[in-house]
């Protein structure tokens, strides 16, 4: 196992995608939404919640999609230049490969988002000053918000990962990884909002992307850190569990396939 | 050594490969033939449990997953290109190297002796077909193991290349290594390869020392010449031989021995003015073998 880390770790820091990525999620994440804060007045935990995730987890959402890209590329790359052979002749244990890639992939993208969110507040702190400061460290909810920031993308990056190990095929997984939370999910709660499947409305609560979205959840309804559309949300850590079992399936799927198909 | 015993693999409803069972001794090297299709790339990842199907190999006595560290027991080169195109050379067979605890030094010294070092810190999508494939024999050697299976590794290879390549499997092999390469190239087998395994529509078709398997072919016959030609064709059919004439009082058979021939001329009195052995290529062995065993057969031909 130590050998298939090794060679992960080998693999993620010789890749050129790798940096521009984790340098455009700091940008990103370290940056984005921060010049809307105001320059007077004392600020709320709203206004804090703000900072941290760029209102309502919009800054958290965007670099969790670049860094899933991190994830497809794990397992998309070994199948779009061929070199899932040459793998596992050096490493023929499957799961020990996938297992790896799953430790090395999360853990590196456990810091940079740590990076990201420490980056914003400070970039804040140094905006607003002692205003940000005077709110307290973590208040009310905020040291939720503060996990689910870092959380959120690894658990992002893994299903990409998964995606990528399911189809083979890097353009798929990229669009369902984007396409699934910011449209499929969108859609289907915005019918499941209709009088008419008032009925199964509850399903919109188990909708993965959005479910595991309520982790970066702050502020009272109907704010900007709000997005639990009338009550139709799970509670954050019910969304959390919720979107790591989503995760849990499809990679349990991709670790089944990928020890049975042929490489 | 190599053992493969009963391998076997079905898409759909062929089979591509089927219940083939040969061993690869050491010290020579072993040609692994075969028309397009046979299924000689898949027999090689089922070999090395990159394919799932039946049978089992082992490597020196162990199934390749069961290896702990296999790129120091078996060197394998499946496809030319199998790189990332914006990985460099050197850092790709760092990445691998890290997978089987292999030192750094070594890719150096790989990367040196398949003549890649000039470009070892370059992206290597530029790479040519041949290049791509030297890249891929370094890897293969990165472990210095004792067992190589090369799939097609001229493919690509210039003329320096392949002479190369010829001379250290040889010499590679001569040390009591195990080498099993396919390859295409007749001309280049029939100049590299000891032994051969050829194999058609997945079935083991020959498994024997090159020199036997040319022998064997009806392209290999005694030439005899004679002034007498009509007669000493009547003698050699009644013994059993198989006549063809050729004009000029010069006969081709197969069925006798050139020894039994000149015995014969000379117990006969029949003058003999030549006595030679035409020996096949293993191009005309080959396509005599394999005939029936072609997946993809041409039709027509240039008028």
């Amino acid at each position: 196992m130590k050998n298939a880390l090794r060679y992960e770790w080998m693999r993620l820091r010789t890749l050129r995608s790798t940096w521009w990525l984790t340098g455009l999620s700091l940008l990103v994440g370290g940056l984005l939404g921060l010049g809307a804060l105001g320059p007077k007045g004392p600020l709320s935990v709203q206004d804090y919640g703000d900072v941290l995730t760029g209102g309502g987890g919009a800054a958290i959402l965007l670099v969790s999609i670049l860094l899933s890209m991190i994830g497809v590329f794990a397992i998309g790359h070994e199948y779009r230049y061929g070199t899932i052979r040459p793998t596992l002749s050096a490493l023929p244990r499957r799961s020990n490969v996938l297992a790896a890639k799953v430790i090395v992939v999360a853990a590196y993208v456990l810091a940079v988002a740590l990076i990201c969110v420490v980056l914003r507040y400070l970039v804040a702190v140094l905006i607003v000053g002692h205003r940000l400061l005077d709110v307290g460290l973590f208040p009310s909810s905020m040291a939720r918000v503060w996990i689910g920031a870092i959380v959120y993308p690894v658990i992002f990056t893994l299903v990409g990962l998964a995606l990528a190990g399911l189809f083979r095929n890097i353009p798929a997984a990229i669009v369902t990884v984007i396409v699934l939370p910011l449209i499929v999910e969108n859609i289907l709660r915005g019918l499941l909002g209709l009088h008419v499947f008032h009925a199964i409305r509850g399903f919109a609560k188990v909708l993965p992307f959005f479910a595991g979205s309520q982790i970066l959840r702050y502020g009272p309804p109907g704010s900007s850190g709000n997005n639990a559309s009338g009550g139709a949300a799970p509670s954050p850590i019910d969304g959390l569990l919720i979107f790591i079992a989503f995760l849990v399936i499809v990679l349990g799927l991709s670790w089944v396939l990928f020890e049975k198909r042929d490489a | 050594m190599i053992e493969a015993v009963g391998l076997g693999k079905r898409f759909g409803d062929r089979r591509a490969v089927d219940d083939l069972t040969f061993q690869v001794q050491p010290g020579v090297v072993t040609g692994f033939l075969g028309p397009n299709g046979a299924g000689k790339s898949t027999t090689m990842r089922l070999m090395l449990d990159l394919d799932h199907g039946d049978g089992v190999t082992r490597f020196d006595g162990q199934r390749y997953r069961d290896i702990t560290s296999p790129m120091r027991r078996v060197g394998v080169l499946l496809e030319a290109k199998a790189f990332h195109p914006t990985r460099t050379a050197r850092n790709h067979l760092r990445m691998l190297a890290s997978a089987n605890s292999i030192p750094v030094k070594r890719v150096d010294e790989v990367l040196q002796l398949v003549g890649l070092e000039s470009v070892a810190r370059k992206r290597p999508k530029s790479f040519s077909l041949g290049m791509g494939q030297r890249l891929g024999l370094a890897a293969a050697l990165l472990g210095e193991p004792d067992i190589l299976l090369l799939d097609e590794p001229a493919n690509g290879l210039d003329p320096q290349g392949i002479t190369w390549l010829r001379d250290f499997l040889k010499v590679y092999a001569a040390g009591g290594r195990t080498v099993l390469a396919s390859s295409h190239l007749l001309a280049e087998m029939q100049l590299m390869a000891d032994h051969l395994i050829v194999i058609g529509r997945g079935k083991l078709l020959a498994d024997m020392p090159i020199a036997e398997f040319v022998a064997r072919s009806s392209h290999t016959s005694v030439v005899v010449r004679s002034p007498e030609a009509a007669r000493l064709s009547e003698l050699l059919t009644a013994r059993g031989a198989t006549v063809v004439p050729e004009g000029d009082g010069r006969l081709s058979l197969t069925g006798a021995s050139q020894e039994e021939v000149g015995d014969l001329a000379f117990a006969e009195r029949v003058p003999l003015h030549e006595l030679t052995m035409r020996t096949a290529t293993l191009e005309e062995a080959f396509l005599e073998v394999t005939a029936g065993s072609q997946e993809f057969e041409t039709t027509g031909g240039l008028a």
